[in-house]
């Protein structure tokens, strides 16, 4: 049985591995599974009551809430997006904050296939030394999405990949993405 | 140590400030405020990096807690002491050694590694302060991407002392976009921030804010493309316990006389380790 003590261990080293993750874009990072779920995991890590989500993956929802006190809600709205796939349509619609407040976006977590199945990139930009060759589990007219996203920094939005083998690599809005 | 309360902050003060963590990472230079939490130390002595520190550490952490260089400063010591009593962590004089270190006013003279963090204790991290004091316009001019007011007081400063009088907190564009408050290392320390292998994070507890430069970012000093950006000059100065040169040095001044030592004291006794092996 998971007790509570579990659960902060668990969101200490799973945040550990994401805030290496995100500093190193396109670096793939091993996380340990809430309820055998990477997903879920993720989501325990980062839900608080303070908080909106939105969500369209497998999991036990309404028991995340009551867990973390974070309220479900729109996409345009959320501050984190939990999806079982990559959703074009989602991501454009999530919230990218304005000049003033660009905290003020959404973080998306995507579960994907492996890494090594997507698309061959090229990844340049602040926490890659240079530039950085490596395989995104997505697909290229994903990818060309986040970029359009994205394409106003400082607004945009920042991209966990979790394979199904709970590793994760992520995508922050500084990043730059050319297919190879 | 009660393992409930490890880090000493609660789950939902860590999820916070780790929120804040991932935003001003993915922003490199932007200022994230957050909900700067009570510590059992005063505001402006730490409590923004301490607080950074506490939601990011993990038991298999080796911590430095460095003030001024030093490792044995009061306010390093008592920071160090406080963190491992909370969290059960090692802790090492060694830069090498440490996955995570928090410092004040310093950056380690010996290369950081691409497996180390850095938090810096941060007193003012709004760069604009001295030039604009309201906060709201401080915003907006980061918004707009409008230093014009520093520029212009980085011009004044030119056109009557040859150079810009700022000591220490000088001001850093990161990314080529956010100028940012590098907090007061000195100027010594600002090349040393670029292109750095190591996580920067910087957290303010009594202003509550928070901010970072992700490893291998482009950090320069806001200067004129023609003047040379100069740090201070220890030429011909070498250090009176290890005999370093070409490092960071306190001075420390009896009578009429000045003698020079490495600010980094890890540094100092890992030179000193290494003149007597030799």
């Amino acid at each position: 049985m998971t007790t509570s003590i579990d659960i902060e261990l668990l969101n200490r080293e799973n945040f550990r591995n994401c805030l290496e993750a995100i500093s190193r874009p396109g670096t793939i990072h091993q996380i340990q599974t809430f309820l055998d779920s990477g997903i879920m995991a993720m989501a325990v890590m980062l839900l608080y009551s303070e908080v909106n989500f939105y969500q369209e993956a497998t999991g036990d929802w309404k028991m995340m809430k009551a867990l973390t006190g974070a309220c479900e809600g729109k996409v345009s709205k959320a501050d984190y997006i939990f999806l079982d796939a990559p959703h074009s349509d989602i991501l454009m619609e999530s919230k990218c904050g304005d000049q003033q407040n660009p905290e003020f976006s959404a973080t998306l977590i995507c579960a994907c296939e492996h890494v090594t199945t997507g698309t061959t990139v090229v990844l340049n930009g602040p926490g890659i030394n240079g530039y950085k060759e490596t395989t995104l589990p997505v697909s290229g007219t994903f990818l060309q999405k986040i970029q359009e996203k994205n394409r106003h920094f400082p607004l945009g939005v920042d991209i966990f990949f979790l394979t199904t083998d709970n590793r994760i690599c992520a995508l922050p809005r500084t990043t730059k993405v050319e297919q190879v | 140590m009660n393992s409930s309360t490890f880090a000493f902050l609660d789950e939902d003060a860590k999820k916070e400030i780790r929120r804040s963590l991932l935003k001003a990472v993915a922003i490199p230079g932007y200022i994230v405020p957050f909900a700067s939490r009570e510590m059992p130390v005063a505001r402006g002595w730490g409590t923004g990096g301490l607080q950074i520190t506490l939601s990011i550490i993990v038991e298999s952490d080796t911590l430095k807690v460095i003030d001024q260089g030093c490792d044995g400063s009061v306010n390093a010591v008592n920071i160090r002491d406080f963190i491992t009593s909370v969290t059960g962590v090692e802790s090492s004089n060694e830069t090498s050694a440490a996955t995570l270190i928090q410092t004040r006013h310093r950056i380690p003279e010996e290369k950081l590694k691409d497996n180390q963090i850095l938090v810096y204790q941060v007193p003012y991290p709004e760069v604009l302060t001295t030039v604009e004091p309201d906060t709201a316009k401080q915003k907006q001019m980061h918004g707009d991407g409008d230093y014009s007011k520093l520029w212009v007081l980085l011009y004044e400063d030119t056109s009557q002392y040859g150079d810009s009088r700022i000591s220490n907190r000088y001001p850093v564009l990161v990314n080529k976009h956010y100028v940012m408050d590098p907090s007061p290392i000195p100027k010594y320390d600002i090349p040393v921030m670029n292109n750095n292998s190591a996580l920067q994070l910087f957290g303010a507890g009594r202003e509550k804010r928070i901010y970072a430069i992700p490893p291998y970012t482009d950090v320069r000093p806001l200067k004129f493309d023609d003047r040379e950006f100069k740090v201070e000059n220890f030429s011909g100065i070498a250090c009176e316990r290890c005999g370093a040169t070409d490092v960071f040095f306190d001075e420390v001044r009896r009578g009429n006389k000045s003698s020079f030592f490495c600010s980094d004291t890890a540094f100092c006794d890992a030179q000193l380790e290494k003149n007597n092996a030799a």
